[in-house]
């Protein structure tokens, strides 16, 4: 039983998160100061087509029904995925022009956070392990430092040198104009040779403080009593380390590893933005641009949502690999 | 504060870190007074340095050098400010929540954890666009999405003074609550508080750089942030003008190392097991013979 | 301090430790200690804590953690010779020939791994393959523990207390070890528990006849429990003696006589508990001469000045004291 109530609550939180921003995403239009709303219709008026103008209309909540039946009318639409019309992308709906961006940001954003996440707890583990040796002093400074950076700004500098300056990587885009999207083994090569340097950026970016986490977590492990129990029993370090110091230092920093995926998604969408990548930071840029706000607001549920989704399947996998929350 | 410190035994990473955010805070408070306008026209667009620029000119033909400079102030003071705010209100929710206990702290503990598994960017992207550009928005918005953690930390750490026997002496002997707080608790919470300052200041100028590199921030205006926004709408990676963004980079992460660095200083004292005492390893080793000595 | 025991034979002995110190960065925490341990012997170690009696058994047995060092004398288990053993060598008399029950045992087993790969890997870790397999084998064990084989797919956190020190206890005689070092095993449990489990060790004992090092703060357990108890005091060994000799008043250290005076009298018996003056001395700053000589009611001026060498007393007796007189006039060596 304990278990699952401590899934359901987890879940119960996530869904009141998602209900959270669904509501901050209805009223924040609607309750703004000084009436922008009205503003923004104004300015947008005879310069957009009149279907656009009146997506727009409901986006900003410019209806004399009473707010309780917009916010049902709001959630009725939500539960068909109608987002609205986007502007920028007019007169695509707001649920397409996200549909073709979501693919592309889970490969790349995705991608990027599993690797930093495995490659960094293993440098940490390893780190930790031999505490004071080589890789322990060189890599969480080093690595610090390059996580002092922003990711943007990686990615600028990987863009300039290694992709404009030195020619070895594509710097635009999710794959080439020479190959058709497709189930083809030219589009998979040219996608993921154009997703190798974003992707390189923001794992050499994130990497630092998974390093940092797992160091940490392994040293406060390796000084409890079930490592100095295994050495009595004269258990060989290769099991103490995998079986003793691995598994046990892996929870706290799955758990860290949990609350950090909303900082790390943040971090890949304005990469994207750096490298023209089509997927939600890209849009999201756009949508600012634009002042799309339709799109921008979809953006915002699909994000949050996305990243609680996340959240809930680092806390099942918390669940399934800790014992004492299993049973 | 270092005279202070080196009584105590500073490592050398600690000394890089006050060195770092002090020559930093150096140049916010006194450098834009040694540069010139940032935002004139002074030369011709994308000049890479030279003499007269050392660090070139933008694509709007300004001198990087004073945006740099003048960007120093910007950015740190809404840093250093947002920081203060942002630790001022996790402190006062995490310790209202510890301290009054039952269904407050139940209310506000769902409200900091709903807080916090929200990702942080796109809220504030959605915010910021409602909201008119300008410090104020930008203050307003990084204070809202950055107090979650600390108010968790904090509520932690007072529940944990809380149990202990002094405080625990304090309640029964019938205290003035007000009493405790501030002469049990709070100093107990100092060292706590100055680490979450770094983090949250750390935070602040991460995420403001970010917004405004959006386009979120007031473009009228010269910080880090928006140094970066116009160099990648005037094309500057194009043209390989690496002048215009790397000298905003270096100085962002130059500060963000500084801070972390002074961070693992505190978390370090907090936990000593963090505490590297000469190479060990691999793993849990034999108790060493030392013969000798005697 | 490396005054040598009048009385050790190694050559007989399991376990010899001889003229052992061990330091904790400046402090030294245990000074010289000597003691032996004879096949299935039990060996009762007593003192306050902080009096290093844990730390002299871990260290001679090199599994105390950093900053623990060794700083000399001599451990022979078998005749091999601890002290100058690699990690590698280490690991193959851990758990084989010398098995420890440590300290906290609620925490001490892994706690993503069931009870059953607890003795299997123990089992690999030494290359033996159980007759009848690992789970016939670590069933029997528990069972020889009082401990139903079902825990054995039950992982740590799901047992109480009592059940883990009884996992910990089959676990150190699953590979048959000459010799379990049992280190304040049932501090943490309660009367009846304790009783039950040390009632399962003694009759393990009888069946396989395994020597014990017991480390305790217990002198009435030891009184029952061991063969011979030895006595530390701030880092130091200030007598060792068969417990009948202690349990018939044979105690000459001062300290010794202190310990067992703040008993609880047995039923019948006419006397008060009283315990003794002062604090214990710590190791980072030991008074000079004799340690306990500033709680000691007999001390003289030469026990400030002088540490005592441990002098023999008995048969297998002997105490570190300036004041008691040994031979004709010693208070009571064949008193009934």
């Amino acid at each position: 039983m304990g278990p699952l109530i401590q899934l359901g609550r987890r879940l119960g939180l996530y869904a009141l998160a998602a209900w959270v921003a669904l509501t901050l995403n209805f009223l924040l239009p609607r309750l703004m100061p000084g009436d922008p709303a009205q503003a923004l219709y104004a300015r947008f008026q005879g310069r957009i087509e009149p279907a656009a103008l009146d997506s727009l209309r409901v986006t900003l909540g410019l209806s004399d029904a009473p707010l309780a039946t917009q916010y049902v009318l709001y959630l009725q639409q939500l539960a068909h995925g109608e987002l609205g019309t986007s502007l920028v992308y007019f007169p695509e709906p707001v649920s397409a022009v996200i549909g073709t961006g979501l693919g592309w940001t889970v490969f790349l954003a995705g991608g990027a956070l599993v690797v930093s996440f495995l490659l960094g707890s293993t440098i940490g583990a390893l780190a930790a392990w031999r505490r004071g040796g080589w890789l322990d002093t060189v890599a969480p400074p080093l690595l610090s430092f390059l996580g002092a950076f922003p990711y943007f700004w990686m990615a600028m500098a990987a863009a300039w040198g290694l992709g404009f300056e030195l020619g070895w990587f594509p710097v635009r885009h999710a794959y080439g104009p020479e190959v058709q999207a497709g189930a083809t083994l030219e589009f998979v090569a040219s996608a993921l040779r154009h997703a190798l340097l974003p992707g390189a950026t923001m794992v050499v970016a994130s990497l630092g403080g998974w390093v940092l986490t797992m160091r940490n977590a392994m040293l406060v492990v390796l000084g409890d009593d079930p490592i100095r129990y295994a050495q009595a029993r004269g258990l060989p370090p290769g099991r103490i380390f995998l079986h003793y110091a691995i598994r046990n230092a892996l929870l706290p920093s799955l758990t860290s590893f949990g609350m950090a995926i909303g900082f790390v998604v943040s971090g890949a969408l304005l990469t994207e933005i750096v490298f023209a990548y089509p997927g939600q930071g890209y849009l999201l840029l756009q949508a600012v641009r634009g002042q799309d706000y339709p799109l921008l607001q979809g953006l915002f549920l699909t994000i949050t949502l996305a990243v609680l989704g996340a959240n809930a399947v680092v806390d099942a996998l918390i669940i399934a690999l800790d014992p004492r929350a299993r049973t | 504060m270092s005279a202070r410190n080196s009584t105590r035994t500073t490592t050398p990473a600690t000394r890089l870190g006050l060195t770092l955010v002090s020559a930093f805070a150096l140049i916010a408070l006194i450098g834009p007074f040694f540069v010139g306008d940032p935002t004139a026209f002074v030369a011709a667009p994308l000049q890479a340095p030279s003499a007269a620029h050392w660090l070139g000119t933008t694509g709007q033909g300004q001198d990087v050098l004073a945006q740099t400079v003048v960007g120093a102030r910007t950015t740190l003071l809404v840093g250093a400010l947002v920081g203060a705010v942002v630790v001022a209100i996790g402190a006062l929710t995490g310790a209202t929540a510890a301290f009054l206990g039952g269904a407050v702290d139940a209310a506000l503990t769902w409200i900091i954890n709903v807080s916090l598994v929200m990702p942080g960017l796109p809220l504030m992207v959605v915010i910021a666009a409602w909201l008119p550009p300008g410090p104020v928005t930008m203050a307003a918005v990084l204070a809202l999405t950055g107090w979650p953690w600390h108010a968790r930390v904090v509520r932690a750490q007072v529940l944990s003074i809380r149990s202990r026997d002094f405080v625990s002496a304090c309640i029964v002997s019938g205290e003035p609550t007000w009493r405790i707080v501030v002469v049990e608790i709070l100093p107990n919470l100092a060292s706590l508080l100055g680490s979450a300052f770094i983090g949250a200041t750390l935070y602040a100028i991460g995420a403001q750089v970010g917004l405004e590199f959006l386009g979120l921030g007031d473009l009228s205006g010269v910080s880090w942030g928006t140094n970066l926004y116009w160099a990648t709408n005037d094309s500057a990676l194009l043209v390989g003008a690496w002048w215009t963004f790397v000298p905003t980079g270096v100085c962002v992460a130059g500060v963000g190392f500084g801070l972390s660095l002074l961070g693992f200083a505190l978390d370090a004292r907090a936990n000593p097991r963090l505490r590297v005492s000469g190479a060990s390893g691999p793993g849990p080793q034999p108790t060493p013979v030392r013969r000798g000595d005697d | 301090m490396t005054e040598r025991d009048p009385r050790g034979d190694p050559a007989s002995a399991l376990l010899a430790v001889d003229a052992l110190s061990v330091d904790y960065g400046p402090v030294r925490a245990v000074d010289g200690v000597s003691f032996t341990v004879r096949r299935g012997q039990t060996l009762g170690l007593v003192g306050e804590s902080g009096s290093g009696k844990s730390t002299a058994v871990l260290g001679a047995l090199r599994l105390l953690p950093a900053p623990g060092v060794v700083t000399g004398g001599s451990v022979r288990l078998a005749g091999a010779e601890l002290l100058d053993l690699d990690a590698a060598g280490l690991r193959n008399i851990w758990g084989a020939q010398v098995a420890l029950v440590p300290q906290g045992a609620l925490s001490s087993l892994n706690p993503v791994l069931r009870v059953l790969d607890h003795f299997a890997e123990t089992f690999t870790a030494h290359g033996v393959k159980p007759e009848g397999g690992v789970r016939a084998c670590a069933a029997a064990l528990l069972s020889r523990v009082g401990l139903d084989p079902v825990h054995l797919d039950s992982y740590p956190h799901a047992l109480s207390g009592g059940m883990r020190q009884r996992v910990t206890i089959a676990l150190g005689l699953a590979l048959n070890p000459p010799l379990l070092v049992l280190d304040e095993p049932t501090t943490a449990l309660d009367v009846v528990v304790e009783r039950d489990i040390l009632r399962q060790l003694l009759a393990a004992q009888d069946a396989s006849g395994f020597a014990m090092v017991f480390i305790t703060h217990d002198v009435a357990l030891l009184l029952e429990l061991a063969s011979a108890i030895a006595v530390m005091y701030a880092g130091r060994l200030v007598e060792r003696a068969p417990s009948e000799v202690l349990a018939a008043d044979g105690a000459l250290h001062p300290y010794t006589r202190g310990l067992l005076a703040a008993l609880p009298p047995s039923p019948g018996e006419a006397r008060l508990p009283v315990s003794i003056p002062g604090h214990a001395a710590s190791v980072a700053d030991p008074p000079s001469g004799c340690r306990f000589h500033p709680r000691c009611a007999s001390a003289i001026d030469r026990c400030r000045t002088e540490a005592p060498a441990l002098r023999v007393a008995g048969p297998d007796h002997v105490v570190a004291c300036h004041v008691v007189e040994l031979g004709v006039s010693s208070p009571k060596p064949g008193a009934p």
